[in-house]
């Protein structure tokens, strides 16, 4: 009895070791050790250590590599813990946090999948896809086709992925429109994140891969884009006119003199550039260009001007996966200033104030809206 | 003569290099290694590495890769090395086989970046654990940022 009890004390203290590891924000080599004993272990044991453990530390006291493993400890505490993390706005985590929650597969969070899909974080939005596939919602199939002309690729080809799982193939082209992304931010090309994921899926339910290579430059790729263009066409002869205006590939020859890169695990991405002829170009998979008039530019330049006279050879505020780049041209090549949170020198604000004006006046409210919200993550304390 | 009781001294001892920091082994010439060739199979605990991963342990190596973000920014005298740029938040979790446990050399510091950074130094390919914990499998020491 005694033996039992204190063999059931050195567990207890296992488990609180092993979330305490798995939540290790600098030793990322033990999260995954940690998360692979939780799950061996199994949601009925754990449960409520995890519970007490995000009441005691909080909710950002999680770690991504965990956060994402609660979707593999399905039990009611675990659902509804990941519930309110889905609900907590300032969570890190949040879109894993969706994911988790749609890997529970749980009917009793559909009307959380189902208003989601409007969740202005698109990997939330693709997180709920993914929700609502897991629990067989054919109702929302024609919300989910809106989404094949949303505006970020992960949102559009998840949609195309859940719509083909439900039987219905509307959505291939936009995933065969996919093979031909090129675009380039800067130095990284990210058109191979969506050519390679496109891809994975095709050459599963074409049963071959046509000798195309993602990661190969776009004239080796041309024969195994034509076989797979014919493929589609067999059984969709106007793909082409069904891929949505957000979806279609555009070509992009712009010399760009500037840009301006925010990523955010918390609140997710916002990109523009300025091109050499004087357009504000806004997103990366999905470019909107709009032309600055004489006045505007000559404001952007301004300010821009402070931002390159602070010294960049340094980066700005926390570590972590928030940051806003700022891509300044220095002769033949640019150069990068790296603000992470709570880091931006004063001289920048008047530039991050410009653009604010210049989002809202050229995109609208929510864009700017969006802009204003992430880019407050990088703000001096006072 | 020297050499040969240097030699003698470090087979002798067979200590932790982070045991003695003030010495520095110095291979003959550094060597190129491909980041991407040491996470190239599945790991499973435990098991023994393959040869084309061993065969770096104890070279002087220069390696390119991406520095795993963590919650400080500037004077960084360790940190992971990793071999994509997308392992950190954005893409997939990366395994034990993934990372480089860099520490550099004494008085030496590095500032986060998101560019690709290449780094010199000691490498050492060792299962180590604390307890039942694994610490890692790929070492470098005494190293230095060189781009």
């Amino acid at each position: 009895m005694i033996l039992a009890a204190l063999l059931l004390v050195q567990d207890a203290a296992k488990i609180a070791q092993e979330i305490e590891y798995a939540n290790a924000k600098d030793k990322p080599q033990f999260q995954l050790q940690a998360v692979k004993r939780l799950k061996d272990r199994g949601a009925a044991q754990v449960a409520d250590a995890v519970v007490e453990y995000v009441k005691k530390n909080g909710h950002n006291s999680l770690s991504l590599a965990f956060t994402e493993a609660l979707g593999f400890l399905k039990d009611d505490r675990i659902g509804r813990l990941l519930h309110e993390l889905v609900s907590d706005k300032a969570f890190f985590w949040r879109p894993a946090a969706m994911r988790a929650l749609a890997e529970h597969g749980d009917r009793k969070y559909l009307e959380e999948f189902r208003a989601g899909l409007s969740d202005r974080l698109w990997a939330c939005r693709a997180a709920t896809i993914v929700g609502l596939e897991k629990v067989g919602d054919r109702e929302s199939i024609p919300k989910i086709r809106e989404l094949l002309g949303d505006e970020a690729y992960e949102v559009r080809a998840q949609a195309a992925k859940t719509l083909h799982a439900f039987g219905d193939d509307s959505g291939l082209p936009v995933l065969i429109e996919a093979l031909r992304s090129n675009t380039v931010w800067f130095d990284i090309d990210y058109g191979q994140i969506a050519r390679e994921d496109a891809w994975n899926f095709l050459k599963k339910i074409a049963g071959d891969d046509f000798g195309y290579k993602p990661w190969e430059s776009a004239e080796e790729r041309a024969p195994g884009l034509a076989k797979f263009e014919a493929w589609i066409a067999k059984t969709i002869p106007d793909w082409r006119k069904r891929v949505p205006e957000k979806a279609r590939v555009r070509v992009e020859r712009a010399e760009y003199v500037f840009g301006y890169e925010l990523r955010s695990c918390q609140r997710g991405d916002f990109f523009f550039r300025i091109d050499g002829e004087g357009n504000f170009v806004l997103g990366y998979f999905t470019l909107e260009k709009v032309k600055l008039t004489e006045g505007e530019l000559k404001d952007l330049n301004a300010a821009l001007d402070k931002v390159k006279a602070v010294e960049r050879a340094l980066p700005y505020g926390q570590g972590g996966c928030d940051f806003e780049q700022y891509y300044l041209r220095a002769g033949g090549r640019f150069e990068k200033l790296w603000i992470g949170l709570k880091g931006r020198p004063l001289e920048v604000e008047p530039f991050v104030k410009v653009v604010h004006g210049l989002v809202k006046a050229k995109f609208g409210e929510k864009a700017a809206q969006d802009f204003r919200e992430s880019s407050l993550l990088f703000r001096a304390e006072e | 003569m020297r050499r040969w009781l240097w030699v003698l001294l470090v087979a002798g001892c067979g200590k932790d290099p982070e045991a003695s920091p003030g010495v520095a082994p110095a291979p003959a010439r550094t060597e190129d290694l491909p980041l991407p060739a040491l996470g190239g199979f599945e790991y499973k605990e435990k098991m023994s590495l393959p040869e084309f991963v061993t065969k770096w342990s104890g070279k002087r190596v220069r390696a390119t890769g991406f520095m795993n973000p963590t919650t400080q920014a500037r004077n960084l005298t360790t940190f992971f090395l990793v071999k994509d740029r997308a392992s950190c938040c954005f893409g997939k979790r990366p395994q034990i086989n993934h990372y480089v446990e860099v520490k550099l050399k004494a008085g030496a510091a590095a500032s986060y970046t998101t560019d690709p950074v290449t780094v010199e130094g000691n490498f050492t390919v060792e299962d180590r654990w604390d307890g039942d914990w694994q610490l890692g499998l790929y070492w470098m020491d005494h190293a230095e940022v060189v781009k």
